[in-house]
């Protein structure tokens, strides 16, 4: 997976700068909600071609958590 | 004698109230229009008035398909009535359609509870029905008032559905290769939790103690009195089910998607549809996206979508049309059309 386009989009669907992305950065600065939680899961489907687990996502807090996810 | 069955016409209806992205937005004031229309690709679903019901909005669409001329009331021998709002639990709602429409009472009639997979299902009713002789012209009927079932403060699902009705002549013909078919069905009962309306049959009667006030994992207020739905987890079974589903159908016709002219999925919301074409790799003139003035009309999507893109000339007659709906249950079916 190409890790700087896909924090590039998750940035977008959050609403954010790219560069505010850290690993430490907690989605519900960002715009996270269910919209956003389901535009998530269409960007990790694209940029890694499998689809998380719903339960699993709700429970990431940060982006570094979403990022473990996917590894 | 070997018998084909093909859809000889279609006719639609929607109800007359219009809910604009306009009027959500001035009732959820941090809502703006425009982001309203870029998550869900509807500017204007239309809304069921409050003394119709389903069966009225599928009765207008019969109506103007029988206008259309290509056969009279008469000469249905089955009315098939897809809907999960009947006008009673009980007599069957198809039954008062066969009096309102003044089909013969030769005919045979039964309602069928599916949603957003029941056109498809629908085509495979009315196709068995004809190729082992039991009928010749067959009415499919699929009605839904989806929102008579939502709570007013639920957004997120108020934006996406719509209320209308689509009305279907199924034919016996004399085609020499089959023009409604292969299929494959799909149904995973586990599902069920993630898109429901718990409230109001005999599980969770209407007023009920079982009846009580929630939040929905979205932060939505909800009740079991209203319908449910989790985005994330339909978006989830989406993905997962319905490419694999469009591999099967493929492989079952022994055909590949270069031999596919057009692709008409259940119109659930642009965001599931642009997610699929990316996930399929499917060419963009070859798919269809209808829901900008309809919104999600559940198993009528598809014939609405197929009824227009024949009207604008987007597909032609002798074209092949693959159909994949898929949802409620969750079910899912597709198909392979021929176009007369």
């Amino acid at each position: 997976m190409d890790t700087t386009a896909f924090l590039t989009d998750l940035a977008d669907t959050l609403e954010v700068e790219a560069s505010d992305l850290s690993n430490d950065f907690v989605l519900e600065q960002g715009n996270w909600n269910s919209l956003s939680l389901v535009a998530t899961m269409a960007l990790i489907d694209e940029h890694c071609d499998v689809t998380v687990d719903v339960l699993a996502l709700r429970k990431c807090v940060t982006v570094g958590d979403v990022l473990r996810l996917i590894e | 004698m070997s018998l084909s069955s093909c859809i000889a016409a279609i006719a639609t209806h929607l109800p007359e109230y219009v809910l604009t992205n306009e009027e959500l937005a001035r009732e959820y004031p941090d809502w703006d229009v425009d982001k309203i229309y870029e998550k869900t690709g509807i500017h204007t679903r239309a809304i069921v008035a409050p003394h119709e019901t389903a069966a009225d909005l599928g009765i207008a669409a019969a109506t103007k398909l029988f206008q259309q001329g290509v056969c009279s009331p008469c000469e249905i021998d089955y009315l098939l009535y897809c809907t999960q709002s009947p006008d009673y639990f009980l007599p069957t709602t198809a039954c008062i359609m066969q009096s309102r429409l003044g089909l013969p009472t030769s005919c045979g009639a039964l309602d069928f509870n599916l949603g957003c997979s029941g056109f498809v299902y629908g085509l495979s009713l009315a196709k068995g029905l004809i190729e082992t002789h039991q009928a010749n012209r067959i009415l499919l009927v699929t009605a839904e008032t989806y929102s008579r079932y939502i709570h007013p403060d639920d957004r997120s699902v108020r934006t996406l559905f719509s209320d209308g009705a689509a009305a279907t002549l199924i034919t016996a013909s004399d085609a020499p290769v089959p023009e409604i078919g292969p299929f494959i069905f799909g149904t995973d009962g586990q599902g069920a939790k993630h898109l429901i309306m718990p409230g109001g049959a005999q599980r969770a009667r209407i007023g009920t103690a079982i009846s009580t006030a929630r939040i929905s994992p979205s932060g939505e207020p909800i009740t079991d009195d209203y319908l449910f739905m989790d985005g994330p987890e339909i978006f989830s079974f989406t993905l997962t089910a319905v490419p694999k589903m469009i591999h099967a159908i493929l492989e079952h016709a022994l055909l590949t998607l270069d031999d596919i002219d057009y692709i008409i999925f259940h119109q659930a919301n642009k965001f599931i549809l642009d997610a699929l074409r990316k996930k399929l790799k499917l060419p963009e003139e070859k798919y269809c996206i209808n829901m900008d003035t309809y919104g999600n009309t559940v198993s009528s999507t598809i014939p609405m979508a197929l009824a227009k893109a024949k009207q604008e000339g987007i597909i032609k007659s002798g074209q092949r049309i693959l159909l994949a709906g898929f949802g409620v249950g969750y079910s899912w079916a597709a198909t392979i059309i021929t176009l007369r």
